[in-house]
C-alpha cells in the first residue's frame, strides 16, 4: 500500500495556535453555554476569512457569541440591524458636506470593522444586501470617488430568522454562495438550558447613576482578550499548513459532482462550494489539533457548506424531500455504479443484518 | 365619347336579348305534367265565375294537394296562379280541389283543368335502385386500406418493442454494474490488501467502508451526518479500521505509512464479504 509520494510531511499544528484556540473557546464558554458547533463554525470562518450565515430563531445568543468572540481576540465589532428602509450608505458610509469648510468628507460606515454582525440580513432591500455582499467579496468599499480597503481580518456574520418570512427579501442563490458556511442553530439541550438559567439567576443588577438596571450576559463579558490579532494571523497561516490528501480531494470532488447530478436538485454546488469545503475542513482540522483533514471534517461541514448552495426541484419538494435527506444521499456510497443505483432509489442504503 | 357609350348599350342589349329574350316558352304539356312529389305551377288560368279558393283537406293520404298562389280580377271572372303537388301517379282535375269563396255559387259549370302526375320509377317499382357497384377494386377501399395500415402499424410496433427489449437486455447483461455494497467493496479490499489499489480507488474504498459500517450500525437515519464518523471511530469494531484508514489515506507521508501492514490485517475479513444486498456480518466478527 502506497501513499501519495509527492506529499511533503508537515509539522503538527503549532502549540501556540492550539493554545490560542483552546483559550478562545474557553473564554466563549464562560459566557455562552453550549453552542460548541457555532463557536467552531465562527472560528472556522475567522481562520479562513469566509463569511458565515447563521439561521436560527431569536434568542439563541447569536449576538452575544459574536460579541464575546470579538472581545476575546481584540477585534473590532459592529452590529447592524437590517430593516427594510436601510440604505447602502447606512452600512458602507457616505460623503458629508462640512458647512464650515464647504468640503465633503467621508464618513465610514459600520462595515469598517473586523467582525460585522448583520442581524436579519433578509429584512433589508436587495440593493442593501447586494452592497454588503459585494463588499464581502471584494473586501473594499467605494464611497463617492474614493475606494477604501476593509480592515483585515474582515468577517461578516449574518443572521436569518427561518420562521418569520413576511416582509423579507430572500437572498438569491448567487448571494448565498458568497457565504462560506450557513449554520442552522438549534435549541440548547435541557442540561445546557438549565445552565443558562442558573447563570442568568446569578447576574443581579448593575447600578447606574442613581438607578440600576438588570445585568445581562453582555455585562459579564471580560474585556481582557485572550489572544491578539497576531495569534489570529498565525492561526490563519497554520490553516494553510494543514495537509489535504488526494483521497480527501476525491471525496470533495465526488460530493460536489453528485450534487450537480442528483435528481432532486435543481441547482447543484458551484466550484466555490468545493473550495469552501476544503478550506473549512482544514480549519476544522486545526481546531481539532490535527495537521491533516479527514472525512470526518467533510461529514461535519457538508451540511453547512452545501445545503444553502443547492436548491430542491419542484418534484422533490412535492415528494416531501428535504435538504438534509438529499445530503444523506449525497454522502452515501462512493463510486459511479452505486451512485446510479442511489439515483434510481434502489439498494443504496441496504441495511446490514 | 357619346358614340362609344351608344355602341356599348347596343352590344349589351343584344347580349341581354340573346340570354333572356330568346329563351323558349315552357310548353303547356310540361306545365301540367310533373313527377310525384314535385310542385307543378299553372299561371294565369282564367276561370269564369266568382272567386275560387283551395278546398281544405285533412286527409293525410290525399293524392294531390292544390294551392291558390295568387288571384287576379279579370272583368267578371278571375285569373289564378295555381300550384299542385301530386302524391301518386295519375291524372287529376284541379277544379275538384277548388271551391267558390261564396258557397251559394255553383262549381259545376267550370271547365276541368287536367294535370298528370307521373312516376320517375319504372312501372311497379316503388323503391329507388341501389347505387351502382364501385368501379375501384375492393382492396383500394378506404376501410380496407385503414385496416391494413392498422395491422402494419401494430406489427411494426411489436417488432420495435421486441427489438428494444432484447437490446436493452443484452446491454444490461453486458454492462451490468455491481449493484450491492458487497460487490463494490470486495475487489477494492482485495486490491488494497494486495497493495495494487489505484490512487483514485482509495476514496471509493474508504467511502464504501464508512457506508458499510453506517448501514451495519443503522446510523444512516438516526444521527446527523456530522456525528456518523465520530460514532464509527468510537465503535469497538469499526473504530480501528476507520482510524487506520484515516492514517493510511489522509495523514502526511511518514505518519500514516507505519501501520499499513496492520491495515491489511484489518481489511482481510472484508475480503469475504457477502455480495447480497443485505450483507451478513463479517465472518469471524460479532454482530453489531
Amino acid at each position: 500500500m502506497n501513499t501519495d509520494a509527492e506529499t511533503v510531511p508537515k509539522p503538527a499544528p503549532p502549540a501556540a495556535t492550539t493554545d490560542f484556540i483552546k483559550a478562545v473557546r474557553a473564554r466563549v464558554g464562560e459566557v455562552v453555554v453550549g453552542q460548541e458547533d457555532v463557536v467552531e463554525r465562527l472560528l472556522i470562518s475567522l481562520f479562513t476569512g469566509g463569511h458565515l450565515l447563521l439561521q436560527g430563531v431569536p434568542g439563541l445568543a447569536k449576538t452575544l457569541l459574536v460579541s464575546v468572540l470579538s472581545k476575546s481576540i481584540d477585534l473590532s465589532f459592529s452590529r447592524v440591524q437590517f430593516t427594510v428602509d436601510l440604505l447602502p450608505s447606512d452600512i458602507l458610509g457616505s460623503e458629508i458636506l462640512d458647512p464650515r469648510t464647504n468640503t465633503f468628507h467621508t464618513r465610514k460606515g459600520p462595515i469598517f470593522t473586523n467582525l460585522l454582525l448583520a442581524d436579519e440580513i433578509n429584512r433589508a432591500a436587495p440593493k442593501v444586501q447586494s452592497a454588503l455582499l459585494e463588499a464581502m467579496q471584494e473586501r473594499r468599499v467605494t464611497i463617492g470617488s474614493e475606494t477604501f480597503e476593509l480592515p483585515a481580518p474582515f468577517l461578516v456574520i449574518a443572521t436569518q430568522n427561518p420562521i418569520e418570512q413576511s416582509g423579507t427579501f430572500e437572498l438569491p442563490e448567487a448571494q448565498l454562495d458568497r457565504f462560506m458556511l450557513c449554520h442552522r442553530l438549534s435549541y440548547p439541550t435541557p442540561d445546557e438550558e438549565r445552565e443558562v438559567l442558573r447563570r442568568n439567576t446569578r447576574l443581579g443588577v448593575r447600578r447606574q447613576e442613581r438607578g440600576a438596571v438588570a445585568k445581562s450576559e453582555f455585562d459579564v463579558l471580560s474585556h481582557e482578550p485572550v489572544g491578539t490579532i497576531s495569534d489570529l494571523v498565525n492561526a490563519m497561516e497554520a490553516v494553510h499548513e494543514v495537509h489535504v490528501s488526494d483521497t480527501f480531494t476525491d471525496h470533495v470532488v465526488e460530493l460536489v459532482n453528485r450534487s450537480r447530478n442528483h435528481p432532486a436538485l435543481e441547482l447543484g454546488c458551484s466550484p466555490r462550494a468545493g473550495i469552501a469545503l476544503v478550506k473549512a475542513s482544514r480549519a476544522r482540522a486545526l481546531i481539532h489539533c490535527r495537521n491533516y483533514v479527514t472525512p470526518e471534517d467533510l461529514y461535519c461541514l457538508a451540511e453547512d457548506v452545501i445545503l444553502h448552495r443547492v436548491r430542491l426541484n419542484y418534484e422533490a419538494l412535492a415528494d416531501g424531500m428535504t435538504g438534509p435527506k438529499v445530503l444523506r444521499e449525497l454522502l452515501g456510497p462512493f463510486g459511479d455504479n452505486l451512485r446510479h443505483t442511489t439515483r434510481n432509489g434502489t439498494a443504496a442504503h441496504g441495511r446490514v443484518s | 365619347m357619346n358614340k362609344q357609350m351608344g355602341l356599348k348599350s347596343i352590344v349589351l342589349a343584344v347580349v341581354a336579348s340573346f340570354c333572356f329574350g330568346t329563351a323558349p316558352a315552357q310548353p303547356a304539356e310540361s306545365r301540367t305534367r310533373v313527377s310525384v312529389g314535385m310542385i307543378g305551377k299553372l299561371d294565369q288560368v282564367l276561370i269564369p265565375g266568382g272567386e275560387l279558393e283551395a278546398q281544405p283537406t285533412s286527409d293525410p293520404l290525399a293524392k294531390i294537394v292544390v294551392r291558390v298562389a295568387e288571384t287576379f280580377r279579370h272583368g267578371d271572372a278571375f285569373r289564378y296562379n295555381l300550384e299542385f303537388t301530386g302524391m301518386e301517379p295519375g291524372r287529376y282535375d284541379l277544379t275538384k280541389s277548388l271551391k267558390r269563396k261564396k258557397p251559394d255559387e255553383p262549381t259545376a259549370n267550370m271547365a276541368p283543368i287536367e294535370v298528370e302526375v307521373i312516376s320517375a320509377l319504372p312501372e311497379g317499382k316503388i323503391e329507388p335502385s341501389k347505387p351502382n357497384a364501385p368501379m375501384i377494386p375492393g382492396w383500394m377501399l378506404y376501410w380496407t386500406k385503414l385496416d391494413v395500415l392498422v395491422v402494419v402499424w401494430i406489427i411494426g410496433l411489436a417488432l420495435i418493442w421486441g427489438k428494444s427489449k432484447t437490446t436493452s437486455k443484452v446491454a444490461a447483461q453486458a454492462e451490468l454494474p455491481p449493484q450491492t455494497l458487497g460487490q463494490h467493496l470486495k475487489p477494492l479490499v482485495q486490491a488494497a490488501c494486495d497493495g495494487t489499489i489505484k490512487p483514485n480507488q482509495r476514496a471509493e474504498l474508504e467511502s464504501l467502508l464508512i457506508q458499510y459500517w453506517t448501514s451495519k450500525l443503522e446510523l444512516a437515519n438516526d444521527i446527523a451526518p456530522g456525528l456518523i464518523l465520530t460514532t464509527l471511530k468510537n465503535h469497538a469494531e469499526a473504530g480501528p479500521l476507520i482510524l487506520q484508514m484515516e492514517g493510511w489515506l489522509h495523514m502526511p507521508v511518514g505518519e500514516g505509512m507505519k501501520n499499513s501492514a496492520d491495515l491489511a490485517t484489518l481489511l482481510k475479513p472484508y475480503d469475504s464479504i457477502s455480495e447480497s444486498p443485505t450483507m451478513p456480518s463479517i465472518p469471524g466478527k460479532g454482530q453489531a
